[in-house]
């Protein structure tokens, strides 16, 4: 019987917050993954993943920006989000590099999305024109 | 007693003279009689009989030739009369066909016009269908202009140091 994406994010996240992430743990993840063919499944069991950490105070937030994160905006990232979850314990921030989206910050963490780049707002922006709203 | 004949026949005087010879005539007068009764009873009769027939025959056919000229006058009048109904009543004939033929014309020509006017609205209906897809597919080429264009100038404007002012702004900006 199939093992519930749930159970397995959460076997994840408990495995890794007491042994921490190691290499032979996350072959085996793999391994499991190819041989039930699951390996579809991985972007959701790591967000559910993140979800259980989250709520066990681990929070990892992935920002994803055109130009490299100074420290001080690092900074205010970690503010803003402890604001948002307030009984993390720790927060870890993940920086990727996509010029993509032109300019501005977009943050996941945690089964969320906060997006405020500029490739959002243009899409927005789309959106709205084509349903024949006014864009504010 | 008869008289004598015959001295009356020899003399030379008197009418005898002239040729008469009474004793042939009595004899031509009897032998006339005799012919005449002959003639009466064998001739006469069946000759005058054949001349009535051929008279009645006559007139028959005289009457008949008659009988016939009326008949031809009264068969000519009955036809003419005849005709004259026909003509009428063709006259009519034609005059309902083309009374008929005129509404048939009418109403093929009400329906073309209904099925001409259905082919208008259609050919309307249709060309604003696609007067508002092509105004639909403008709107979206528009504005996807509008965002590469926009995608395009920020890409050129926005450096890091802008980039940062606004993610700091932005961030500054969130509620929580």
């Amino acid at each position: 019987m199939k093992t519930s994406r749930l159970k397995l994010a959460k076997f994840i996240a408990d495995k890794s917050l007491k042994s921490g992430i190691k290499k032979d743990f996350v072959q085996e993840i793999a391994a499991y993954l190819l041989q039930n063919r699951r390996v579809g499944d991985l972007d959701s069991i790591m967000r559910d993943v993140s979800a259980d950490w989250a709520d066990a105070g681990h929070l990892e937030v992935i920002a994803s920006s055109a130009h490299t994160i100074t420290p001080a905006i690092e900074k205010q990232i970690k503010t803003k989000v402890n604001q948002l979850y307030p009984k993390t314990k720790q927060t870890i921030i993940t920086k990727i590099l996509d010029p993509e989206i032109l300019g501005g910050v977009r943050l996941n963490f945690a089964n969320q999305q906060l997006d405020l780049s500029f490739k959002a707002k243009i899409n927005k922006f789309k959106q709205l024109t084509m349903t024949g709203k006014e864009y504010n | 007693m008869l008289p004598n004949i015959s001295t009356f026949g020899a003399s030379s005087s008197g009418i005898g003279a002239l040729g008469f010879d009474p004793k042939a005539f009595v004899i031509q007068l009897i032998t006339f009689i005799l012919a005449y009764f002959v003639l009466k009873r064998y001739a006469f009769g069946p000759i005058l009989k054949v001349l009535r027939e051929r008279r009645e025959t006559i007139d028959k056919g005289v009457k008949l030739g008659e009988q016939m000229q009326k008949d031809k006058a009264e068969l000519a009048a009955q036809v003419e009369t005849t005709l004259q109904e026909t003509r009428v009543k063709a006259d009519e004939i034609i005059s309902a066909s083309q009374d008929s033929a005129r509404q048939i014309v009418r109403a093929a020509e009400d329906k073309a016009k209904i099925k001409a006017e259905g082919v208008i609205k259609s050919a309307e209906e249709r060309i604003q269908q696609e007067t508002a897809l092509a105004r639909q597919k403008l709107e979206k080429e528009v504005v996807g202009l509008i965002a590469d264009a926009t995608e395009a100038v920020i890409g050129e404007k926005v450096d890091d140091k802008k980039d940062i002012q606004i993610i700091e702004r932005t961030l500054k900006g969130i509620s929580t």
